[in-house]
């Protein structure tokens, strides 16, 4: 109990932290301060609903493929997965950040790719695979939402 | 200590999106109530030359002798050419470092010691902090915005029918791309563009495309600055065959020349009064380079 709430805790600083750093790099702050404030919360919810997405796109894969495997072990290690963006405000460094972005997203990708390997005992190329449409989704919609609240 | 002088340095380049950012959310407000850009009041010049200084450029009005020089030669070789270098390319909204900014005295201060002392050490905090504007132009993130706004100022001061050359140096280069890129698809600019770059440094941005040709003028003993563009952006890289600088590079719209032994900076730079061969200073070997360059690329006499 107390590790998912651990890990659910780093999910949500960590999707706080990359809504928010996102807001700022794609010019999508608008309003005072509390409406900035709740936009973040609402962004931060989405985000953590697209891992949570991912988590069940990854459960449904291996309850396919391999033996079944609990749901709230999946998202403790997607939670804990998401350590590295807590480094995510790094990325306002302009061109060295945008690199940085793109090495934390993969970052996150490699981590649980690796948790659930050992976790599963599933093959590398499998668990690639199975992991790869949750974690496309999940960091897609989040650059759509900013790209459609910032300029383009 | 050591840390502290690398953070006092780089503040510069952290914070330079600060300034994007504070330009774009006031425009944003202020946009309704905007005029329509209008052509430029006069008759229409022949051609249009922008200057765009390199990053150790304080403000588009203030111009180094030197490169008044190569300028005015160059203008002296078209009639009815028009120069424009009041355009300061390292801020979006055109802002001198000597405008309404909170560290304007400390420019000011490191302005004038460069007057009294050029190439000072102080100066490395001008060029620091334009690199950090140069690195916010060519992010893919804030340079939309940023570009955007360098090409409004240029829109309101080209004629958009008119063939148009930019001459860059240095880190201009890279604002030229920028803007030239939002002229073409914002502000649905139609004119020839061209560029011809002093010892340019380039980045992979994919606007490069929007220019008609593009010219590197690299004198042969310039080879470390132009180095650096190729060190931080991996769509310079060779094996990147598919990034759009090595697609625009391997074209026939780009062309590298070596106007002679010219370095990047110093009394023996592309505006150098040192004497390349006898008779001529290597400024003047520049001008009749890019002369040359512009009368192929825009057929005028």
């Amino acid at each position: 109990m107390i590790a998912l709430l651990v890990c659910l805790s780093i999910l949500f600083v960590a999707g706080f932290l990359t809504v928010a750093t996102a807001s700022f790099t794609h010019f999508a702050i608008v309003g005072s301060i509390r409406e900035t404030f709740r936009e973040f919360l609402i962004q931060t919810g989405l985000f953590i609903a697209s891992a949570y997405f991912w988590a069940v796109t990854v459960w449904a894969g291996v309850y396919w493929l391999a033996e079944g495997v609990s749901l709230t072990l999946l998202v403790e290690i997607l939670g804990a997965s998401h350590f590295p963006l807590l480094v995510y405000p790094l990325t306002i460094v302009p061109t060295i950040g945008f690199r940085l972005e793109q090495l934390l997203r993969l970052a996150v990708y490699a981590l649980f790719v690796s948790a659930l390997i050992v976790v599963v005992d599933m093959s590398p190329l499998l668990a690639a695979l199975v992991c790869l449409p949750g974690w496309f989704f999940h960091f897609v919609t989040q650059e759509a939402r900013m790209l459609k609240k910032g300029r383009r | 200590m050591i840390a502290l002088l690398l953070l006092v340095l780089f503040l510069p380049i952290i914070l330079a999106p600060m300034e994007t950012a504070g330009w774009w959310s006031r425009r944003r407000v202020s946009r309704t109530n905007e005029p329509e850009l209008s052509k430029p009041p006069g008759a229409p010049p022949k051609i249009q030359l922008v200057y765009f200084t390199g990053v150790a450029g304080y403000s588009g009005d203030f111009l180094a002798r030197r490169e008044k020089a190569l300028l005015d030669s160059i203008a002296e070789q078209f009639p009815g050419m028009r120069v424009h270098h009041e355009i300061f390319p390292y801020s979006s909204s055109n802002l001198p470092l000597d405008g309404e900014r909170v560290f304007r005295k400390l420019w000011m201060w490191l302005h004038n010691w460069r007057l009294k002392i050029p190439n000072n050490v102080f100066d490395a905090l001008i060029v620091i902090r334009n690199v950090g504007q140069l690195l916010v132009s060519s992010d893919p993130r804030y340079g939309p915005v940023f570009n955007e706004g360098l090409a409004e100022q240029l829109r309101a001061r080209l004629h958009p029918d008119i063939p148009t050359v930019f001459l860059a140096y240095s880190g201009g280069a890279q604002m030229a791309v920028g803007a030239a890129d939002e002229l073409r698809q914002v502000l649905e600019y139609r004119a020839p563009l061209h560029l011809i770059a002093l010892g340019g440094v380039f980045t992979d941005d994919p606007g490069i495309h929007a220019f008609d040709s593009v010219t590197q003028l690299l004198g042969s003993r310039d080879y470390w600055v132009p180095w650096l563009g190729w060190l931080l952006f991996p769509g310079l890289w060779r094996w990147q065959f598919w990034s759009a600088w090595n697609r625009y590079r391997r074209s026939p719209r780009f062309q590298k020349v070596v106007p002679g032994k010219h370095c990047h900076v110093g009394k023996s730079d592309y505006f150098g009064f040192a004497e390349a061969s006898p008779g001529q200073s290597y400024g003047e070997r520049t001008s009749e380079v890019v002369s040359s360059v512009i009368r192929g690329k825009l057929r005028v006499s």
